[in-house]
């Protein structure tokens, strides 16, 4: 009880200082919500109005594109291309300049002198800083679809859970990356940095891979992109999302888009697997 | 015992800040923790507080390993010479989480409110506090949980007068009443000088000297009486033969006398009968005070001279 309870107060903590002034996150919601008011006027609603593409596609299609309409997760894609990177930096914020000016200015050291295993301080530090920030866009998320297309995303929440679990080792990676760059730097402002430069760098290093996929015709670039996006190979599987000539390259079965998923959260796992091992065992404040 | 070090050795880099540090606090001590900028106080505090682990060598608190147990913590303050918390929690409210982490009533958080000075901030914000305001903070939350040992780098740093006499009250009243063991590093000598049983001297990571401070005031010389004479070789000559007499050095302006601990007052009678002896005018009785700045201006020579 007592360790729970520290571990509570630490985390509460750590919630107070990262959300205290909520610029950026209400920024992101103001944006997502309004994304989300859009795509819901566009399906049609109102009187008069013209149905929107996502709703004509959904009145019109077939099962199957019902089915890839859920999977690529089209409503929810559309507020991930804004989305995605404003929740990228919130993360970033969080753990680099949060958690990297505690280690600056030294309040890690004043939380360390607390009875609690240095793992519990970081899982309780990164519980506020991405945890919460993970809920708050998959709840955006969901909850956005399940406005748009309530009947088929109830009869489709494996596959709609899927897509999003595809979509978010990536940011898992990055956060995995960034964690360890503010251990080591143990600057805020350094890390904060290097953080948002490491995360458009990924980002163009799998455009680059497709981008040489379809110059050498060779699957192999797809499939390392499939490892730091697993959402290639889900769309790869459906055919969708990606450009036909790229994907006709490479039509990875269901079992092997579930593996390149696995693969993504074992990386970006063993990345923070090592994070928590360095704080655990290796910084010294 | 409740710290033992043996043998520690820490570097950052090519620069060894600690080298093979011996040291130990018993319980019920105060011991003070003595040495310039970069003599390895700071390091060797980190050490004992889990927050840096030792190249080399077996440090111990309350029997276990800092590094690697944290559940000793609860019986530990630590006070910071740079203290640093969460800027945007406000005073209260933070002592009394502190409060509910090491499982007080939330009502001792106001209590040591009081008991460090700071009534009246309650609701402020800690980034408004002042340098001085942040440093009683400290110390109040250091001291919330009733530690048993309380490890203090430089406490009274930023403080006033006032405030540094009062801290130094609150750490002889805590040992008198509740007796807490203290490790407190200074440069500010004299305030130590008040509060320490037991000093080690520590410069370039090594111990300098070790023990209890009158030994440590022998074994340096500091704390020397200074007689100025016209006949210095004739009046060192009948004061040699006093059995009390530790040291004694002779210049041509006079001698300077280490008496043993309790015979200083009887050095003063003593000097004035045997000049009147030997016939030599004294000049000036200049009395050698257990400072410890002197001692450390004593040590930090020897020390230079390779005395160590």
């Amino acid at each position: 009880m007592g360790k729970a309870r520290t571990f509570l107060e630490v985390f509460a903590s750590a919630l107070n200082e990262d959300f205290r002034f909520p610029a950026l996150e209400i920024i992101v919601s103001i944006h997502t919500v309004g994304i989300f008011i859009i795509l819901w006027v566009s399906t049609g609603s109102g009187p008069g109005a013209q149905p929107g593409l996502v709703f004509q596609i959904l009145q019109r299609g077939s099962p199957e594109a019902v089915k890839a309409i859920i999977v690529s997760s089209l409503a929810g894609l559309w507020s991930f291309v804004f989305t995605s990177p404003i929740f990228g930096m919130l993360i970033l914020k969080n753990i680099a300049y949060s958690l990297g000016n505690d280690l600056e200015r030294g309040v890690i050291q004043n939380v360390l002198s607390y009875p609690l295993k240095r793992r519990y301080i970081l899982t309780a530090k990164l519980l506020s800083s991405v945890g919460v920030v993970y809920m708050l866009m998959l709840g955006i998320q969901i909850f956005e679809l399940f406005i748009l297309v309530p009947d088929t995303v109830s009869q489709n929440i494996g596959f709609v859970l899927l897509t999003f679990m595809a979509a978010l080792s990536y940011p898992l990676l990055v956060t995995g990356l960034v964690l360890l760059l503010t251990l080591l730097f143990k600057r805020g402002s350094i890390a904060l940095f290097t953080g948002i430069g490491l995360y458009f760098s990924i980002s163009v290093v799998m455009l680059l891979l497709i981008t040489m996929a379809g110059v050498t015709s060779s699957d192999i670039p797809l499939k390392i992109a499939a490892i730091l996006f697993p959402g290639i190979a889900l769309g790869s599987h459906y055919q969708y999302g990606l450009d036909p000539s790229i994907s006709k390259l490479w039509t990875p079965s269901f079992d092997e888009s579930l593996f390149y998923i696995g693969a993504g959260y074992a990386l970006a796992f063993f990345v923070l697997a090592m994070g928590y091992l360095y704080f655990e065992r290796r910084l010294e404040i | 015992m409740i710290v033992s070090i043996e043998g520690l050795t820490k570097s950052y880099g090519s620069v060894v800040a600690v080298d093979g540090l011996s040291l130990e606090v018993e319980e019920g001590n105060i011991m003070g923790l003595i040495g310039p900028n970069g003599a390895g106080k700071t390091t060797t505090i980190k050490v004992l507080l889990g927050l840096l682990r030792p190249d080399r060598g077996k440090v111990e608190v309350f029997g276990e390993n800092p590094w690697d147990n944290a559940d000793i913590r609860s019986r530990i303050g630590a006070i910071y010479e740079k203290a640093s918390f969460p800027r945007h929690h406000k005073v209260l409210d933070y002592l009394e989480k502190t409060c509910r982490i090491f499982g007080f009533p939330e009502s001792r958080a106001k209590e040591m409110l009081e008991i460090v000075g700071l009534k009246g901030v309650d609701n402020r914000q800690i980034k408004g506090l002042s340098a001085g305001m942040l440093q009683k903070f400290s110390i109040a939350q250091a001291l919330m949980h009733k530690p048993e040992f309380v490890i203090a780098d430089e406490p009274t740093a930023h403080l006033d007068p006032q405030a540094r006499s009062d801290i130094l009250n609150l750490i002889l009243r805590l040992h008198h009443d509740e007796k807490v063991t203290f490790l407190i590093s200074s440069h500010i000598l004299y305030e130590l000088s008040r509060v320490c049983d037991v000093a080690t001297i520590i410069n370039g990571g090594k111990v300098w000297g070790q023990g209890r401070l009158i030994e440590l005031l022998e074994k340096t010389g500091a704390g020397a009486t200074r007689i100025s004479t016209d006949k210095p070789e004739a009046l060192a000559k009948a004061v040699e033969e006093l059995g009390y007499v530790r040291r004694l050095e002779v210049d041509e302006r006079g001698i300077s006398v280490l008496a043993a601990q309790g015979f200083r007052e009887q050095l003063y009678d003593d000097v004035l009968k045997l000049a009147r002896k030997v016939g030599a005018n004294i000049y000036g009785i200049e009395s050698g005070t257990a400072s410890l700045e002197e001692l450390f201006k004593v040590a930090t020579k020897l020390g230079a001279e390779g005395g160590a």
